[in-house]
């Protein structure tokens, strides 16, 4: 199973950290239900731009509403797909 | 002594009375608490002038560490004389809790106040006595943690006379209300308020009589450490860390890179509670060991804003988010250790972060003296 972990220190909640899990969460709620597990973690110094999302071990840094689709298309659609054609 | 009282006082106006008949003093001494409550002859502006010179003065003279019979010449010297009786007229009760854990109750005309264990009246035995021509009830009793003292004037006594019932609330009934609201875990304040609150209502919202209530109720110090913020100086980390881990009493983190550094040091993991977020409220996280894990400075100024509007314990108890959990745990406290990391803003946090450290340490600040205004004893360290 992976992970998206979103940061809810104070800076990145001030940038919209919460409209971000949200938004995340719709979607998993869609997509991905019972593969993608949606965590919280404090700041991880990466604050200067935006919202700091986990995906594993891989990190976004400055995420913002409109980065959420993108990065969670590519990370579980793109991916699955490609894992139903090895099939 | 590891004994905390928790005490508060609550009056009932006579109807149509803006001032209460009684008074209520309560002064600390090097070796104890004293508390006196006395009602005045009548009611309104004379009855309160009454009370109040009484209560000021015991207050004052026990504080000074002067004999009882001392306390009652000067009263009665004092006092102006009721033309009837020829008499200083007012009554009294006064309650001296020592610090070695013994009690000293004097009833002077007053009714009898309760003594309680958890949800059980006790009986205390008092000796009655002259002194300067005036009959006093005395009792020396030692206390422990779960132990209640009521001491209250008689017009509570009288509540709902003529009406619901026919003499009056009376000491046995109260007696029996008081082991029932003692039974629950509340806070004198609430108790003072349920006693008042129904003595209203018995007299069906016309009090006849002015009422008050001190409520007495003894428990265990409640001792909590909070730490905000990291320490000035990395390698004063783990030193902090492990004192503040190791310290007495509940245990609180604020800041999101303290916890995380607390989480390292002490070796364990920090699972973030996404259910409490709230709009303008970072959610709290799991820590096994502390009992709460709160995000810095967006839920410190937010409890501040709390503590201000002056919310109830109660009120808070069921809110999950952090400013609510964190509010609570001040509130339940009695004695409250903060230490305030001076770590400077972090060059990698966003400049619209209001976290700079002058800021930090005037919220502190003035959350600190909210909360001595409580009555609980607060104190600062930097570090
Ligand atoms: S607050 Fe999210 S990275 Fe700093």
């Amino acid at each position: 199973m992976k992970t998206i972990k979103v940061c809810v220190g104070s800076s990145c909640f001030l940038r919209g950290a919460s409209e971000v899990i949200d938004l995340f969460q719709s979607l998993i709620d869609k997509h991905g239900q019972g593969k993608v597990k949606l965590a919280g973690m404090f700041c991880q110094e990466k604050c200067t731009k935006g919202v700091t999302v986990f995906v594993d071990e891989e990190i976004f840094s400055g995420v913002g509403r409109e980065d959420v689709a993108k990065i969670f298309q590519k990370k579980f659609l793109d991916n699955k797909r490609g894992e139903e054609k090895e099939e | 002594m590891t004994l905390h009282l928790d005490i508060a006082t609550k009056h009932l106006n006579k109807f149509k009375e803006e001032l209460c008949g009684d008074s209520v003093e309560i002064a600390n001494s090097d070796d104890s608490m004293i508390v006196v409550l006395s009602d005045g002859l009548g009611s309104g502006v004379k009855a309160n002038i009454l009370s109040s010179l009484t209560t000021k003065m015991a207050a004052t003279m026990l504080r000074g560490g002067l004999p009882l019979n001392e306390v009652i010449n000067t009263l009665a010297a004092t006092l102006p004389v009721c033309e009837v009786r020829r008499l200083a007229y007012s009554t009294f009760s006064i309650l001296q809790i020592f610090n070695d854990g013994m009690a000293y109750l004097v009833e002077c005309d007053s009714p009898e106040s309760y003594i309680g264990h958890r949800r059980k009246l006790r009986y205390v035995h008092r000796k009655e006595k002259e002194v300067s021509g005036r009959v006093i009830k005395e009792a020396f009793f030692p206390i422990k943690e779960g132990d209640w003292i009521v001491l209250l004037s008689d017009g509570l006594l009288h509540a709902g006379i003529g009406g619901v019932w026919n003499l009056g609330w009376g000491a046995a009934r109260i007696g029996k209300f008081l082991e029932s609201i003692m039974e629950t875990d509340d806070d004198a304040h609430s108790i003072a308020e349920e006693f008042i609150g129904t003595s209203n209502h018995l007299y069906a919202s016309k009090p006849g009589d002015d009422g008050t209530c001190v409520i007495v109720k003894i428990r265990e110090k409640r001792v909590l450490s909070m730490l905000v913020g990291p320490p000035i100086n990395k390698d004063d980390d783990t030193a902090v860390v492990q004192k503040f881990f190791s310290a007495l009493g509940k245990k609180v983190v604020c800041g999101g890179t303290t916890a995380n550094i607390v989480v390292r040091i002490l070796g364990k993991t920090l699972s973030v509670n996404l259910q409490s977020m709230d709009a303008k409220i970072p959610p709290i996280a799991q820590v096994e060991g502390i009992d709460l894990v709160t995000e810095g400075m967006l839920t410190l100024s937010h409890t501040v804003e709390l503590v201000k509007k002056g919310v109830k314990k109660k009120e808070v108890a069921w809110r999950k988010d952090g400013a609510s959990k964190l509010t609570h745990e001040l509130l339940w406290a009695d004695n409250i250790h903060i230490i305030v990391g001076r770590a400077m803003n972090p060059a990698h946090q966003s400049p619209d972060l209001p976290a700079n450290f002058a800021l930090k340490q005037k919220i502190v600040e003035e959350l600190s003296l909210l909360l001595s205004k409580q009555g609980k004893v607060v104190s600062v360290e930097y570090c």
